[in-house]
């Protein structure tokens, strides 16, 4: 049986930062993730990285704490943020008291903003609605959540921790009032497994209740789902909010070549099977188009769904937006009298590192480590060396050649290696991301720290098929990639492929009209209509 | 003759717009044919899926529209084969087999047969097009159903100077302009065709070469060769648009390319003219029939159309009669089981539209 | 075409541009116009350095606009990057005065003859290529004296002629002949005193340029304009590039922008001005007969007119003329490209197609209204080119012009 000190069972922004966290202070351990990174609420919100402007007028703690991890995660993972900076937004019928308030609010947390008059907000950002009456700014930047995910995750795997996609926890035994062990399955394999070990964190945010289960305690959450929309271009440079009370659709964020709105919110049983409504896509249309009014004809790439784990013990009687957003760190050794076992629930993208410190520090003091927290200071990731660069740009376009250095890191050494070896392997094979053959050859295969197993996988570490074409052109030569580096045989890649079309496709089903249906149906035209039936497709009675 | 009166304008130049056109120049009508964009030919030339050739097979003018087409495509030198009885196998994108009735000849000729051994040749360096993966999906799908496996890869060497990246389209613009690649590249089909019965390769067979040039290639390889599908741009549809497009222009059709038309003009249940979105002023065109063959664009010309038309393919209004004595539009009644989009109702309902529009006796464009 | 950001959003990237595109068939490591063009803007707008150095190789025939199927607008993106390139210094220079045919034109017409000379002097070209990559292979056309001017009007309708550099400071007798064209069809022709259309200015990379010609021609023709007169021109590039309000550049501008659009409205090609005079049934018809085969070619910018080809319908109304439509490509000069050392081989080998169909025509006469469709042909196929202008006044003459 293997073994390890520290089991986290969730690979969303919470549990890679645990891991993470735990190898800096070198205690060994283990993350074991159902799906693929960032599959819950992290992969499904909009990556914004909150200046602490949504909360400051509610709940100052927060705010504060926001805009404290807004500048800790700008400096310790540069690779992953676009600091494109935000506004918040004065509509005309929306509180003007409201509108102070936030000021003198954000004054107090220390928010540094200016006042925008409404003719100089719109001088910054052109597609804002003529009848704005003013703005404030403030830090709001995006993070890429895939990529900071990854980043805690590989920096994790470099000083000696362990990753594994793709499994499911099936047990915790947890007799006799302490953690011993946990069994899991591999999801693609089936092959199960158990790891001995001393402590267990679920970190497993929309499924929480499911993992405590498992070891007879109880989490309650709250899943609130939100739904957001992909625009196929840029609408804003910056983060736009709306500047009221949060509700739906009063969120804009770009996110490198795309923006995205959101969000809505409604309580939801679980975390499985959601799906986005036609009302919900028109309600955060019609709403987000108040501020933004050309979103009414902006092309939408895709829509999702995701859940907010808000923690919901019995004593809050709200649920959803009134519910906390600050986190919760249970210890079922005093709670339940389960020792080993943490779970940690609710909080933000925004704070993921603050919530792992708090974890990592019960962590260490249960386990005697006496090493503080240093991942406030530590950079994710290396630098790129000047002679790698240099090497790459001889062979890329500088874009291309930046996208490889946020995306990879030093691991873009490898693939400068692969196209200096075979020049072809410089092609583009996503146009609309800037991703080489040369990388998505190496993100499948061994040498990367978290090999991608499906092409949406390679979609997470690369943004390959994240674009108007939604994967048409790009998945299926990344399905030849895999199988020509031997990763998949013929008859898998074929499989993987229609999954990832159809996964591709339910994102994009709900639409009825406008440029991104005629690229869907160009997409059925060419792969056939229901997503495995490409292959299948035959006349009964041909000779 | 004035320069801006027609016979029939024909609006849109995909399956069902060229099908049209084709008829009414056939029938020696005057035909101004306003194209934009190639519709279905670029993504998978056109081909017709038995499903959806069965499905149509009890209208009383199907075959004769496939028929007529076939026709008109061979003549124009890049000829829609067809086979309405005994659907082929066609090798798909994913290495599956699809049942098709009908293909340009190229592709037509890469169906599945049992006695021939097939060699999928291959170019190093493409990332759109692998070869050993499509042999074993279709050896695979081969066994499944029953059938002899008789696929097997090779890799062919190409010149390495074809481009960056290697796309099927700068092999195919390569092979369109350079007599000495195209026998550089027979020489390497025959050397990989050795031991074969018949060839495929991905279509990389020129944009503008004829039937003939194709045989006299083939004949210079040594073997049958046949035609796969790759991604998009689908070269061997383009290459029936461009020769039947300049077929029509050989027979004075005259065609306005790149911009659609932005207005109808209708008085008195009659369509007097048709407005071209051109720079500047737009170009006012007049026609004693009108034939709306794109898939968007008749929406947005008529604000009061159904999307259904009667049996004289007359677009019709919500009352139910029809928005002109001249207006056809290439759809199939609603009442057709097939969805009316797909590649063989597009070729039936270009080639009824046509036949309407050409039966219509009416001079309205002398108006 | 949507000019504004959201034509991006049209394209569903069928690479149907790439495939009608002139020199991606010929340059082996050209991207294309789908690169080029909305997946370079999608870039931009992300805020990327998304320049490169290809986008100077687009001839700007917009053979890729007219063939996608979504109305993306691709040339006029990859216009607005070339406007945004940064050249290195030789060729920048060099594009700055080939931006500049009207500056370029005034200068050499001081003392045309001594232009001349040293213009096709063989020591002068073989400098002009080494110091400022202009190919030698090529000639300059001949410089003569601007004197084409506005002749005693009557009673009769005025038109406006926007000559062009072409014809003001290369062939005045051309603007002439177009003059007389419309003189012997009851129109008096006031010579518009503007400048440089300013497409050279768009296919060397200065918006600025373009802009600030644009505001001078509109300045210059802002009454006649008013009163509705027609402007006809005789140059299918100034053509398009007054129907496509000045391409673009004036957009934004709440002044212009609305003086750029009824231009475009009141903008004729002279033979599409003809032909509409033919359709109504008052052309002067009185054409002697011209015994001959003319092969035709239509230049890319009057395909991008989407008028069809009126000249072809003129000609044909001439008593003995067969005209052949050719239809085959782009010629592959566009203007000043053709001139540039480092293009001349995509250039020659864009036009091969051209070249090998009027050989195989072996055609008595080649007609084509571009000034530098002309010269190519004559360059690729030393087959003497005429306006079909010449034509159409030789058979109201009678005689040979």
């Amino acid at each position: 049986m293997e073994s390890t000190q520290v089991v986290i069972i969730g690979g969303g922004a919470t549990g890679a930062g645990i891991l993470w966290d735990l190898a800096r202070r070198g205690i060994p351990a283990l993350l074991l993730e159902q799906a693929d990174i960032a599959n819950g609420a992290t992969g499904r919100c909009h990556g914004l990285l909150h200046s602490g402007g949504r909360y400051v007028v509610k709940d100052q703690e927060t705010a504060r704490d926001c805009l404290a991890e807004n500048r800790i995660v700008k400096a310790i993972a540069p690779n992953c943020v676009e600091d494109t900076g935000g506004l918040f937004v004065q509509l005309p019928g929306d509180d003007p008291a409201f509108f102070e308030r936030w000021w003198s609010a954000a004054q107090a947390a220390g928010i540094p903003s200016r006042r925008l008059s409404a003719d100089e907000a719109r001088a910054l950002e052109p597609n804002l609605a003529e009848n704005i009456l003013g703005a404030f700014t403030c830090p709001d930047a995006h993070v890429d959540v895939f990529r900071l995910v990854l980043a805690n995750i590989e920096a994790a795997v470099s000083r000696g921790a362990q990753f594994r996609s793709y499994c499911q926890v099936t047990a915790i035994d947890a007799a006799g009032g302490r953690v011993r062990s946990v069994s899991y399955r591999n999801t693609r394999t089936g092959e199960e497994h158990t790891v001995a070990c001393e402590m267990v964190v679920n970190a497993a945010g929309g499924w929480a209740q499911r993992v405590a289960a498992l070891a007879q305690v109880s989490v309650p959450v709250c899943c609130d789902k939100g739904t957001l929309l992909v625009l196929n271009h840029r609408l804003a440079s910056r983060v736009v909010n709306r500047c009221r009370v949060p509700g739906d659709a009063d969120i804009l964020v770009p996110a490198g070549p795309v923006c995205l709105l959101g969000t809505s919110s409604m309580v939801v049983p679980g975390p499985d099977g959601l799906t986005a409504s036609g009302e919900e896509i028109q309600s955060l249309l019609q709403l987000g188009g108040l501020m933004v009014p050309s979103l009414a004809e902006a092309r939408i790439l895709r829509t999702f769904s995701g859940v907010r784990a808000l923690y919901a013990p019995p004593s809050s009687a709200a649920g959803g937006r009134g519910a906390s957003r600050s986190f919760a760190l249970l210890d079922h050794e005093e709670l339940d009298g389960v020792a080993g076992l943490l779970s940690i629930v609710g909080g933000k993208l925004t704070t993921y590192r603050r919530m792992a410190e708090a974890t990592v520090d019960c962590i260490a003091a249960k386990l005697g480590v006496q090493v503080p927290c240093a991942t406030q200071t530590t950079p994710l990731r290396p630098v790129l060396s000047r002679a790698v660069r240099r090497r790459a740009e001889r062979l890329l376009a500088r874009p291309v050649v930046d996208k490889l250095e946020c995306r990879r890191g030093v691991e873009a050494a490898s693939v400068v290696a692969a196209i200096e070896a075979q020049p072809e392997l410089a092609e583009l094979v996503c146009e609309c991301e800037m991703v080489t053959r040369a990388e998505i050859e190496f993100v499948l295969g061994s040498a990367a720290r978290l090999p991608a197993e499906t092409i949406a996988d390679v979609g997470r570490r690369t943004r390959l098929g994240f674009g108007p074409c939604q994967g048409t052109y790009c998945g299926y030569k990344t399905m030849l990639a895999g199988y020509q580096t031997h990763r998949w045989s013929s008859e898998q890649a074929a499989r993987e492929f229609t999954d990832y079309l159809g996964e591709r496709w339910k994102g994009q089903s709900f639409l009825h009209e406008g440029k991104q249906l005629e690229q869907l149906d160009l997409s059925r035209e060419l792969y056939g209509e229901a997503p495995c039936a490409g292959a299948e497709r035959e006349a009964a009675d041909a000779k | 003759m004035q320069s801006n009166r027609f016979d029939a304008i024909v609006m849109g130049a995909g399956l069902s717009g060229l099908t049209a056109a084709a008829v009414a120049a056939a029938q020696s009508r005057r035909v101004a044919l306003v194209a934009i964009g190639a519709g279905a030919f670029v993504l998978d030339a056109g081909c017709v899926s038995a499903n959806e050739a069965r499905q149509l097979s009890a209208q009383p003018d199907f075959e004769d529209a496939i028929a007529f087409i076939c026709k008109a495509t061979a003549a124009a030198g890049c000829a829609l084969d067809a086979d309405l009885r005994s659907p082929r196998r066609i090798p798909s994108l994913l290495g599956g087999f699809e049942g098709v009735s009908l293909a340009p000849r190229g592709v037509w000729k890469a169906a599945y047969s049992a006695g021939a051994r097939t060699a999928i040749a291959g170019f190093g360096g493409m990332s759109g097009f692998d070869a050993e993966f499509l042999a074993e999906r279709l050896n695979n799908h081969a066994r499944a159903h029953g059938l002899a496996p008789v696929y097997t890869a090779k890799i062919v060497a190409l010149p390495s100077d074809l481009g960056t990246p290697l796309t099927t389209l700068r092999i195919a613009n390569r092979f369109d302009r350079d007599a000495g690649f195209r026998a550089a590249l027979a020489s390497a089909l025959r050397e990989a065709a050795t031991g074969f019965d018949r060839v495929l390769l991905p279509s990389v067979l020129g944009l503008h070469s004829t039937d003939g040039q194709l045989a006299g290639f083939e004949r210079e390889v040594g073997c049958g060769l046949g035609e796969l599908a790759t991604l998009p741009p689908c070269i061997p549809g383009l290459r029936v648009y461009n020769r039947l497009l300049a077929a029509l222009r050989g027979r004075g059709v005259e065609v306005f390319e790149g911009y659609p038309a932005d207005l109808l003009e209708i008085a008195d249940g009659v369509c007097t003219g048709l407005r071209i979105a051109s720079p500047g002023r737009g170009l006012l065109l007049h026609a004693d029939a009108v034939v709306l063959a794109t898939e968007s664009g008749s929406r947005a010309l008529l604000s009061e159309f159904t999307g259904s038309c009667d049996e004289r393919q007359h677009p019709l209004s919500p009352s139910g009669a029809p928005i002109a004595r001249n207006l056809f539009a290439a759809l199939l009644p609603q009442a057709a089981e097939s969805k009316p989009d797909g590649h063989a109702g597009q070729i039936l309902a270009g080639y009824r539209a046509a036949v309407c529009a050409c039966a219509e006796r009416g001079e309205y464009a002398a108006r | 075409m949507r000019p504004d950001n959201f034509a991006i959003d049209n394209c569903l990237k069928c690479s149907v541009c790439n495939a009608a595109c002139p020199v991606y068939a010929v340059h082996p490591q050209y991207p294309g116009p789908k690169h080029l063009g909305p997946e370079l803007e999608r870039l931009r707008l992300e805020g990327l350095d998304a320049d490169t150095g290809w986008v100077e190789y687009c001839l700007g025939c917009h053979r890729c606009d007219l063939a996608c199927p979504q109305q993306v607008g691709v040339s006029e993106m990859i216009a607005r990057a070339k406007a945004r390139h940064r050249k290195p210094l030789v060729r920048a220079l060099r594009d700055w005065w080939f931006a500049r045919p009207g500056l370029l034109g005034k200068l050499t017409t001081i003392v045309p003859p001594v232009s001349n000379f040293f213009l096709r002097l063989g020591p002068v070209r073989l400098l002009m290529s080494k110091l400022m990559r202009i190919t030698r292979r090529r000639i300059f056309p001949a410089y003569t004296r601007p004197t084409l001017r506005t002749a005693a009007s009557g009673a009769k309708q005025r038109v406006l002629l926007f000559p062009g550099c072409f014809l003001t400071y290369n062939r005045p007798d051309l603007g002439r002949k177009t003059v007389e064209l419309l003189e012997r069809n009851g129109f008096a022709v006031e010579v518009a005193q503007t400048g440089c259309c300013g497409v050279p200015a768009i296919a060397n990379g200065d918006a600025a340029l373009a802009r600030g010609l644009a505001e001078k021609n509109l300045a210059v023709m802002a009454e006649n304009l008013a009163a509705g007169m027609s402007v006809v021109t005789a140059c299918a590039s100034c053509g398009y590039q007054l129907k496509s309000g000045f391409g673009g550049v004036l957009e934004g501008n709440p002044r212009l922008e609305p003086l750029a659009h009824r231009i475009g409205a009141q903008t004729y090609d002279i033979a599409e001005f003809l032909r509409a005079l033919s359709d109504a049934g008052k052309l002067n018809t009185g054409f002697h007969t011209v015994n001959r085969q003319v092969a035709y070619h239509a230049p890319c910018h009057l395909s991008s007119q989407g008028i069809g080809r009126p000249w072809v319908h003129l000609l044909r109304q001439i008593p003995g003329v067969s005209v052949n439509d050719v239809n085959a490509g782009c010629c592959g000069m566009s203007g000043t490209y053709g001139f540039k050392e480092e293009k001349y081989q995509v250039s020659m080998g864009v036009g091969q197609g051209l070249f090998e169909s009027l050989k195989a025509l072996r055609p008595q006469q080649v007609a084509t209204e571009c000034a530098t469709c002309q010269m190519q042909i004559e360059h690729g196929t030393g087959m003497h080119t005429v306006h079909p202008i010449e034509i159409l006044l030789e058979a109201y003459k009678g005689r040979p012009n």
